[in-house]
């Protein structure tokens, strides 16, 4: 059964990687990329791979692979303590995949004298499964302190810890408990043992019961001097060659401490057949799913790292097309790039989370997937939030250029037809505005003490047009031959007559430089400038809310 | 006394502007001024367009870091000081969005109580440090013959009632302190008008005529240097200036003083 799982789950591993591997040319994050023959694309896939993995800049590629992919020098200078949770579940799961899992493979013929059940090697094999262990409680607690990262995490990124937590524990089950196994000790015997004495058997019995904590369904007399020193003899003849004493597997040891008041039922129910299954089983389940969940990232984080410190690789489209889709595949969720986000307060005033990169990166992919436009409304209103500090690139442990995919997400979503409010709201007339958003259900506002909707605000107003006359903006628009529609000082009378409805949609609102001239020369002291941040703030509502009546 | 801030570079100088970043660092360590990197986040003036209160969520969170390190934040964009310094007045004057504020910083484990300054790159050299001892720094000052244009920055003067930067039509202290290098100043109307930065999204034609239209002012005054103090605005000049004048940062222009590089 377990030759067929593992069959079974190599053939999805396959198939997986081709399907992952198949979308870097499938996709397309942007128009240049489309113009691409996916036939152009596929030999450049082919070409770059061959360039980064084995051509002359082999030499390069395997400075990038030793410092990022092997020390993970990237992933220490965004969060020590990502690093420390990280390099501890990498090695310690490499060094059991490579020296334990396939260790017919390799511990055999690399390794001096390696049985597994020796030393060093079963200490090791502890240690190193203590490390996985650690690195995943340190990604765990990290996910639950930091506010942001809390807020990102998914499912996929608990049930990956889960599941490399649970390969590992059912790893130190299977071995505690074939430790306490009378079963295996008895295949032991009798694949081992020289003698057939029962004299000979019992005594070694009584010495395996005392000192590798074999738990015997009928007891064992563990206490007779001579007895031990016979099973003594018998052991160094026999066993002594392939079996270090259990303490050294430091963790099973101490978990078979813990289950050997119930040993005889586990052992009854041959509970260490069981969890061999069980740990095979979660191994192949992870194998199966490596291509589809984030895993996947231990193959595209290395290919980005290599890309990033090739030379060669934008020469050309086709090439630089695939290379966007790797450089979003090759994202861990590790969330660095919202921890650091410049504007991670207004994604937790708005709740939209392509505000957050990490959040943000899904939708992108989403987007080259020719996803379904309501997806893209979010997209595009959360991506015009980015003030391009570039935190995210600087601290991207993955090497991922975000910023480049940001500013070229940006220009898609125009050429699909998503305006930002600054453009769209050039598409109708202050009034055409009014009437658009006058025939809509009154959206619910974000707070509600407005100055605009105070009388008192413009009580004083005496319509002298100073602010006006001071305003660089009507002057600029006025000697460009394109006068503004309304100057500062109609917009206020439009208020002070109750028609804020036709002032949203001015010119003068969605242009104003906010430089206060206005305000501050105001003789009556009206705050110009502040209501028309405010009327500014109202529209982009109304715009976010519904952006055109024609939809 | 040993002068120590929380240094605000804000989004455009760690995204776009790095110069002015690396400039400022040195200049501060120049004139012995200590400063610490908080984890910072946008100062709220981008979103101010879009919601007031996002943006003053964004204030608020940088506010309480620096309150929570006991050190006054320092700035050398002016756009970052006037949103900071607007938020601040904000909070102090709108109990219930204080509340609201304090709430929101609660589920990180911060809170604001108002016990912190803000300032401006340029006040701290004009009253923290103060003109006598600057001047002492100056080991290469400029030729007389450099005239410079001060470029005052919006944000900073307006609302005068609120950032309590300088006067809002004539200020001063920019002048004060580039004097100190050695090069002249020239006045110049338009030095406190806008540079067209806050529209060149929304209007590109518009935010280049008014740069343009400012450089020409300097130019007419027979500057042949432009000298900013906000990433914005520096960001603006190299934009649109079109080569003109040379437009250089104070942060720039006070370190080739000192350090002759």
């Amino acid at each position: 059964m377990l030759k067929y799982s593992f069959y079974i789950s190599f053939v999805i591993f396959i198939a997986g990687l081709i399907f992952r591997m198949a979308q870097w040319i499938r996709l397309d994050l942007d128009t240049d990329s489309a113009e691409q023959s996916k036939v152009k694309r596929a030999y450049a896939l082919f070409e770059s791979l061959w360039n980064h993995l084995v051509s002359a800049q082999a030499l390069l590629m395997l400075k990038a692979i030793f410092w990022d992919g092997l020390l993970q020098v990237r992933i220490l200078r965004s969060s020590p303590l990502r690093w420390l949770a990280h390099m501890s579940i990498f090695w310690g799961f490499m060094l059991l995949l490579f020296f334990h899992a396939l260790d017919d493979y390799i511990s055999v013929w690399v390794l001096p004298d390696y049985v597994s059940t020796i030393n060093p090697y079963m200490f090791l094999r502890n240690l190193c499964g203590f490390f996985v262990l650690s690195g995943v409680i340190i990604a765990l607690y990290r996910r639950r302190k930091q506010f942001i990262i809390k807020q990102i995490s998914n499912w996929m990124d608990y049930s990956v810890l889960g599941l490399i937590a649970a390969i590992i524990i059912s790893g130190f089950m299977l071995e505690a408990l074939q430790i306490i196994s009378e079963n295996q000790f008895e295949n032991m015997v009798s694949d081992y043992m020289i003698s057939d004495d029962e004299s000979e058997i019992s005594a070694l019995r009584a010495y395996w019961a005392k000192n590798y904590f074999v738990s015997f369904a009928q007891p064992v007399e563990i206490t007779n001097e001579s007895v031990l020193q016979a099973g003594h003899s018998s052991h160094q003849d026999s066993c002594a060659s392939c079996h270090s004493l259990p303490q050294y597997a430091f963790v099973s040891y101490n978990l078979t401490q813990l289950l050997s008041p119930f040993a005889a039922v586990l052992n009854a129910f041959h509970m260490d057949s069981v969890l061999l299954v069980v740990h095979y089983m979660l191994c192949f389940i992870g194998l199966a799913w490596l291509p589809f969940s984030k895993m996947f990232h231990m193959l595209t984080t290395p290919l980005n790292y290599c890309m990033d410190a090739s030379s060669q690789e934008s020469s050309y489209l086709a090439a630089k097309a695939n290379g966007k889709i790797v450089s979003l595949d090759a994202c861990t969720h590790c969330g660095v790039c919202s921890e650091k986000c410049s504007v991670a307060p207004i994604y937790r005033v708005f709740g939209n989370d392509c505000i957050l990169p990490s959040e943000k990166l899904g939708a992108v992919l989403s987007m080259a997937a020719g996803k379904h436009p309501i997806a893209l409304e979010n997209l595009s209103s959360g991506n015009a939030i980015c003030t391009e500090c570039n935190q995210c690139t600087i601290n991207c442990p993955s090497g991922i250029p975000l910023l480049e995919i940001w500013q070229t997400t940006k220009k898609e979503l125009q050429n699909k037809g998503l305006d930002h409010p600054e453009q769209l709201i050039k598409k109708h007339s202050a009034y055409e505005w009014a009437d658009l958003w006058n025939s809509q259900p009154q959206i619910p506002q974000a707070y509600h003490s407005y100055i605009s909707d105070d009388p008192q605000t413009y009580e004083a107003c005496v319509q002298c047009s100073i602010c006006t006359q001071v305003c660089p903006i009507v002057a600029a628009a006025s000697s460009s031959g394109d006068p503004i529609d309304l100057t500062p000082q109609q917009v206020m009378n439009l208020l002070r007559i109750g028609l804020k409805d036709k002032a949203l949609g001015t010119q003068m609102v969605w242009t104003c430089a906010t430089c206060y001239m206005c305000q501050e020369n105001c003789p009556q002291h009206i705050p110009v400038a502040d209501v028309l941040y405010e009327l500014r703030n109202i529209a982009h509502a109304q715009i976010n809310f519904k952006q055109t009546g024609e939809k | 006394m040993q002068l120590k801030y929380s240094y605000f570079p804000g989004c455009k100088i760690s995204g776009q502007l790095s110069e002015y970043g690396l400039s400022t660092e040195s200049l501060m360590t120049l004139l012995g001024i200590e400063w610490v990197d908080l984890q910072f986040n946008c100062c709220g003036y981008p979103i101010r367009h879009q919601n007031m209160e996002a943006s003053i969520f964004s204030a608020a969170r940088n506010l309480a870091l620096a309150e929570h390190a006991h050190l006054d934040i320092m700035t050398p964009c002016k756009c970052c000081f006037g949103n900071l310094k607007h938020s601040q007045h904000m909070l102090k004057n709108n109990p219930d969005l204080f509340k609201r504020m304090n709430e929101r910083l609660k589920a990180e484990g911060l809170s604001y109580s108002g016990s912190i300054e803000i300032k401006h790159l340029l006040s701290v050299l004009y009253y923290d440090i103060g003109l006598d001892k600057l001047k002492t720094h100056i080991l290469h000052p400029y030729q007389s013959q450099t005239l410079v244009a001060a470029s005052y920055g919006c944000h900073a003067l307006r609302p005068s009632g609120i950032t309590n930067f300088d006067h809002p039509f004539n200020p001063t202290i920019f002048e004060k302190v580039i004097s100190i290098s050695g090069a002249q100043t020239v006045f110049w109307p338009k030095r406190t008008e806008c540079c067209g930065q806050p529209i060149s999204d929304r209007n590109s034609a518009l935010s280049k005529a008014l740069l343009q239209s400012k450089v020409s002012d300097a130019i007419q005054a027979g500057a042949n240097m432009i000298c900013t103090a906000c990433t914005y605005c520096q960001m603006q000049y190299e934009s649109f200036g079109q080569g003109k004048l040379p437009v250089v940062t104070i942060s720039q222009l006070l370190k080739n003083a000192i350090s002759g590089t």
